[in-house]
């Protein structure tokens, strides 16, 4: 799971609105006195900053409107969607206002920015359907909405506010991580969580089909052959689990396959968590843990120019004891080695394939993609998508 | 050839006095109806129109609400007041804080006295067509008074023109306006004159293409019966500005219009690629009006002339070909040529 | 105002020029004396904000080429009572207008409408009904169609249960802030014409023979137009033709030579139509300058060509540019329409 260290604070929370003779003003604000001078005994001696300086962006010209607006003053972050209503019952044909968050500059407010934009969405709806902002120049309604957002966010994380027989507001905030990266047919999800343990009677059916066949063997898309699932609800359910970092995804395990070390190799020395980890995952069952710097050495002694078979065979006796698939996995998931691909390249480019699945085949190596990927694709072997190339001419094989 | 001259003009006035409205008419072709449907200015709208080859203007449109008013005497001071050519202040003749609005157009001149000394000072009191009209003059006078006295104290001189957007006036006191900020207008006074003499024209009125203010006129002769109606000219933009918009409608450009009214001859044609010319004669049963090309003469029958003004025609026509390229070289010429 | 009954018959007045009589009924607060106002008196239509209810009968009886009045009944008036005086008066109309407010409810209107159509058509079985929804200005485009259809579909409904099949009844959406009342007008006006068909023919002709794309015969003063051609009409050229008029009309009288006394007001229908006033029939008009025309070159290749005819018609011409060389010929076959014209009235 992506470290979470939980949501920023709100510092300060507004409403802003332009009068057809005042221009932009500030109409409720908490903490009173945060964004503009108040009379509250409660209030901040001194506002956070200026909002004189930044009036015309609070309430922009039309071509701003309708968007989420982030600002940055002084050290505070504001997060803003203004919105112009165009209506000819309004003085001037239009009314504007904007909801704003203000948060401290350094703070990751993405997680805010769905709220902020949902927010004066749902505004805009309630003014549109009943004049709800618009009718009456002091709102207490609006004034008590405003303060309990801010508690609420701030405190729960979450806001519940019913504001008439069929409107209110229900907010929540969840963290934002990325977008989970496009998952290949030929990927193997290892799962990091009890997955069968998390689930309920709730979760998806798919999800609950294919659950049982994640066990770091099994590609994507054999998975979906396996528990007889569709081919692309399965791939976006192991995408789910990505986002949530419940599984991670990593390349088939082949004993044709060759993986070289990264950088971060130094890790593994390094630090003693990892160190333990290794030792603890990679042995074989019943047998002894290896120390530390044996299997530095093993891992090490990978490079691009053999198979795994190869690396076998050389170092048997170094490798009692350790189950090399897991031995693999561990590399590969904590970055400490990488997968190298080879990749298939017709030297003659223009060929034309009759057979179709030749053609198909001749069209994936111009794409450059590695035999992994068109081997599942093809769901044929290495060696068959080898011997059908070289009937086309010099095939050169790249490894990266 | 020519750099061009750049003039800034700052449009100012409290909220809703009509600053946009007005701008949308003359520089955009909205019809005073559309202008209904225009919302609040946000903070300070610019525009740039180009006017005749040698000249752009820089029109800033400053919206009148408070919270911008306060900043432009504040913070915005040096941008807003610095490089300005005229200032047009706006007063809506129903405004119920006269006083307020005479002190924010001090404020103006105090700032334009320090940052833009040489500025062109306009007042325009509109929406007039409010007032009932024996009021009218009465109203316009007091509140001028009172400015030209505010406006002697910073030894500015202030121009003062009764508005609305409902009838002809609002022309006038653009053209006015623009006249004084083109550089070069004696210029083409001096050629209008000549071209009026040479084609024995009544009136000769030169027209901005875009926005039909005028330019420059000149009237030759003061006919007896000539209705000298004082206000024709800008009553001609305010009917070709809405044959525009008709022609609009059936999406093409109005290109001439040759009338052959009662008692004249006017033709209207492009004169160069910014302006048109208005070429106006007066119906004379002489023999002046019936040579044509080749000098010979028509006799006229009494009151059935209507197509004997042919020949007039295509001499004007002829009349305004040759003047063309002087006219494109008065437009091109460098601002400070006189 | 009215007319003594004995003066008329068949929907005109006696004398040496019928003129069509049209009345104009409707509930209160319709629009029927903006109508008028705007069409008439040359009225801002914006200005009709400030008129007065109509409390009596009033006639304005317009003076050009056919010498129509229109009769505007208030609409406040006792039905019952107003219905007796009000048969006679159809006996002597060519056109019943009513006026319906779109913007109101106007269930009202259409009971009032159909006890009126009933003592119309049986006072005066070839009356013409035209009914003008009028105020439409303030709909949006769906809603003037669905008020057209179900009023059209309510009247026609009622008129067929009260076995009423032969009623010629025809309906207008209107608004004094466009062109909609001038087309409306025109279309009444035109079924009232008995020399229409003469006109139209003369058009086509003019138009063949002059390589003339589209022209139409207007009433300068009030912008309805007499006849046109029979090619096909669009809305847009229709109305281009009338901002046209209006422009010359406005340039010329900006250096018109002051010729009328100067208590004349702004009713400038009568400098260019000749007349000095309306009450004068049959008589010569005093020259008042030559008769005006104008043209106008489009950047679409359209001319735009306008030339004063008799009493107070005006013929307004498209053409392509391609006919400007061959304007002298033009010039020449429309004299000799004008001709014509003059002939038809004199005849008339």
């Amino acid at each position: 799971m992506a470290d979470f260290g939980g949501f920023p604070q709100i510092l300060s929370l507004f409403y802003a609105t332009f009068h057809p003779t005042e221009g932009t003003k500030v109409l409720y604000q908490v903490p009173p006195g945060s964004v503009v001078k108040s009379t509250d005994s409660s209030a901040f001696n001194v506002p956070l900053f200026d909002f004189e300086s930044i009036n015309s962006y609070i309430i922009p010209k039309p071509q701003l409107c309708n968007k989420l607006l982030t600002l940055r003053v002084n050290n505070y972050r504001i997060v803003s969607h203004p919105v112009h209503i165009w209506g000819s019952t309004y003085a001037r044909n239009s009314f504007l206002f904007n909801f704003c968050f203000v948060f401290h500059k350094n703070a990751d407010v993405s997680a805010y920015n769905p709220v902020v934009r949902k927010l004066s969405k749902m505004f805009q709806a309630l003014e549109e359907q009943n004049k709800f902002l618009s009718s009456s120049l002091v709102n207490e309604g609006l004034k008590s909405i405003v303060d309990q957002i801010f508690e609420d966010l701030n405190n729960y994380c979450e806001c519940f506010i019913p504001i008439d027989e069929a409107n209110r507001i229900n907010i929540k905030l969840f963290p934002l991580h990325r977008p989970p990266p496009h998952i290949k047919a030929f990927h193997v999800p290892i799962s990091t969580v009890q997955l069968k343990a998390v689930m309920d009677v709730n979760w998806d059916p798919t999800m609950e089909k294919i659950v049982e066949f994640i066990d770091g063997i099994n590609s994507v898309r054999k998975i979906a052959e396996l528990a007889d699932t569709d081919y692309g609800l399965t791939r976006k359910c192991i995408q789910h689990l990505m986002y949530y970092g419940c599984v991670i995804v990593v390349d088939i395990f082949q004993f044709s396959n060759s993986y070289a070390c990264t950088p971060d190799i130094s890790a593994l020395a390094e630090d003693e968590l990892i160190g333990e980890e290794c030792q603890a995952y990679v042995a074989s069952p019943g047998a002894k843990k290896r120390n530390v710097c044996d299997l530095l050495e093993l891992y090490c002694s990978l490079h691009s120019g053999q198979t795994v078979r190869e690396w076998y065979l050389a170092n048997r006796e170094q490798l009692r004891g350790i189950d090399i698939r897991r031995f693999i996995s561990f590399g590969i998931i904590k970055g400490i080695i990488y997968r190298v691909n080879v990749f298939p390249v017709l030297e003659d480019n223009s060929v034309s394939a009759v057979d179709p699945t030749d053609k198909r085949l001749v069209r994936l190596t111009s794409k450059t993609k590695h035999f992994d990927d068109i081997c599942t694709d093809l769901q044929i072997s290495r060696e068959q998508a080898l011997r059908s190339l070289e009937k086309y001419g010099d095939v050169v094989l790249v490894l990266a | 050839m020519a750099g061009s001259a750049r003039r800034k003009l700052l449009l100012m006035g409290r909220s809703g006095s009509g600053k946009s409205s007005m701008r949308s008419i003359i520089f955009s072709n909205y019809s005073a109806f559309d202008t209904r449907r225009l919302g609040a200015t946000i903070d300070v709208e610019h525009s740039h129109l180009r006017f005749l080859g040698n000249m752009t203007l820089n029109l800033w449109d400053c919206g009148g609400q408070d919270a911008y008013m306060d900043n432009y005497f504040s913070t915005q001071r040096d941008n807003i007041f610095r490089m300005v050519e005229a200032l047009i202040f706006v007063f809506d003749v129903e405004s119920k804080e006269l006083r307020k609005d005479i002190e924010t157009f001090v404020l103006c001149l105090r700032n334009l006295y320090e940052f833009s000394p040489t500025a062109k000072i306009f007042a325009l009191v509109h929406k007039m067509d409010l007032v009932v009209v024996e009021k009218r003059q009465d109203v316009y006078r007091a509140l001028m008074k009172s400015l030209e006295d505010t406006s002697a104290m910073f030894s500015f001189k202030v121009q003062g023109f009764a508005t609305t957007i409902w009838d002809e006036s609002l022309y006038k006191a653009w053209s006015s306006i623009v006249c004084t900020l083109i550089p070069n207008v004696t210029v083409f006074q001096r050629h209008l004159q000549t071209f009026a003499d040479i084609s024995e024209a009544d009136e000769v009125i030169l027209f901005e293409k875009t926005t039909f203010l005028v330019i420059s006129h000149v009237t030759n002769v003061p006919s007896p019966g000539f209705r000298s109606d004082s206000t024709r000219f800008e009553k001609i933009s305010n009917i070709i500005k809405q044959y525009k918009q008709s022609c609009s409608k059936l999406r093409a450009q109005f290109q001439s219009l040759s009338l052959r009214g009662s008692d004249c001859t006017a033709y209207l044609d492009t004169m160069t690629a910014n302006t048109m010319i208005m070429v106006i004669m007066s119906n004379k049963t002489d023999s002046r009006g019936s040579t044509d090309l080749l000098g010979n003469s028509e006799a006229n029958a009494e009151g059935d002339d209507s197509f004997a003004g042919e020949a007039e025609n295509n001499i004007i026509l002829a009349n305004i070909k040759i003047a063309r390229k002087m006219f494109e070289k008065i437009e091109m010429m460098n601002p400070d040529e006189r | 105002m009215t007319m003594s009954a004995d003066e008329m018959h068949d929907g005109h007045t006696a004398g040496p020029n019928p003129s069509p009589r049209i009345v104009m009924m409707g509930l209160r607060r319709g629009g029927k004396s903006s109508i008028c106002q705007v069409m008439f008196h040359n009225m801002q239509p914006l200005d009709t904000l400030y008129i007065e209810s109509t409390t009596a009968p009033t006639t304005s009886v317009f003076s050009s080429f056919i010498d129509f009045a229109v009769m505007e009944l208030p609409g406040q008036i006792n039905f019952t009572e107003a219905m007796i005086d009000a048969e006679r008066i159809f006996s002597t109309c060519g056109a019943l207008i009513y006026v319906i407010d779109s913007q109101d409810e106007y269930i009202n209107s259409l009971a009032n409408l159909h006890s009126i159509i009933l003592h119309a058509v049986n006072a005066n079985p070839n009356i013409n009904i035209e009914v003008f929804i009028h105020k439409v200005d303030g709909l949006s485009e769906d809603f003037r169609l669905d008020a057209q259809r179900d009023i059209t579909q309510r009247v026609t409904d009622e008129l067929l249960d009260d076995g009423l099949v032969n009623v010629s009844i025809s309906f207008h959406l209107t608004s004094i802030f466009d062109h909609s009342i001038y087309e409306a007008f025109s279309r009444v006006v035109q079924k009232l014409i008995p020399q229409l068909a003469t006109l139209e023919n003369l058009l086509n002709v003019l138009c063949q023979h002059s390589g003339i794309d589209k022209a139409f015969l207007f009433d300068i003063g009030s912008k309805i137009f007499v006849a046109t051609d029979s090619s096909p009409m669009d809305i847009p050229t229709y109305e281009i033709c009338t901002d046209f008029i209006d422009i010359t009309v406005d340039m010329n009288n900006l250096y018109a030579v002051d010729r009328r006394p100067k208590t004349a007001t702004r009713t400038d229908a009568n400098t260019i139509t000749g007349r000095a006033d309306s009450s004068s029939n049959g008589v010569k008009p005093i020259p008042q300058g030559r008769p005006i025309g104008s043209t106008s070159r489009l950047s679409n290749g359209v001319i735009l060509y306008l030339q004063q005819m008799v009493k107070g018609l005006a013929l307004v011409c498209l053409m392509r540019k391609e006919s400007m060389p061959k304007i002298a010929l033009v010039e020449y076959n429309i004299e000799f329409f004008r001709d014509a014209l003059e002939q038809l009235w004199l005849i008339g």
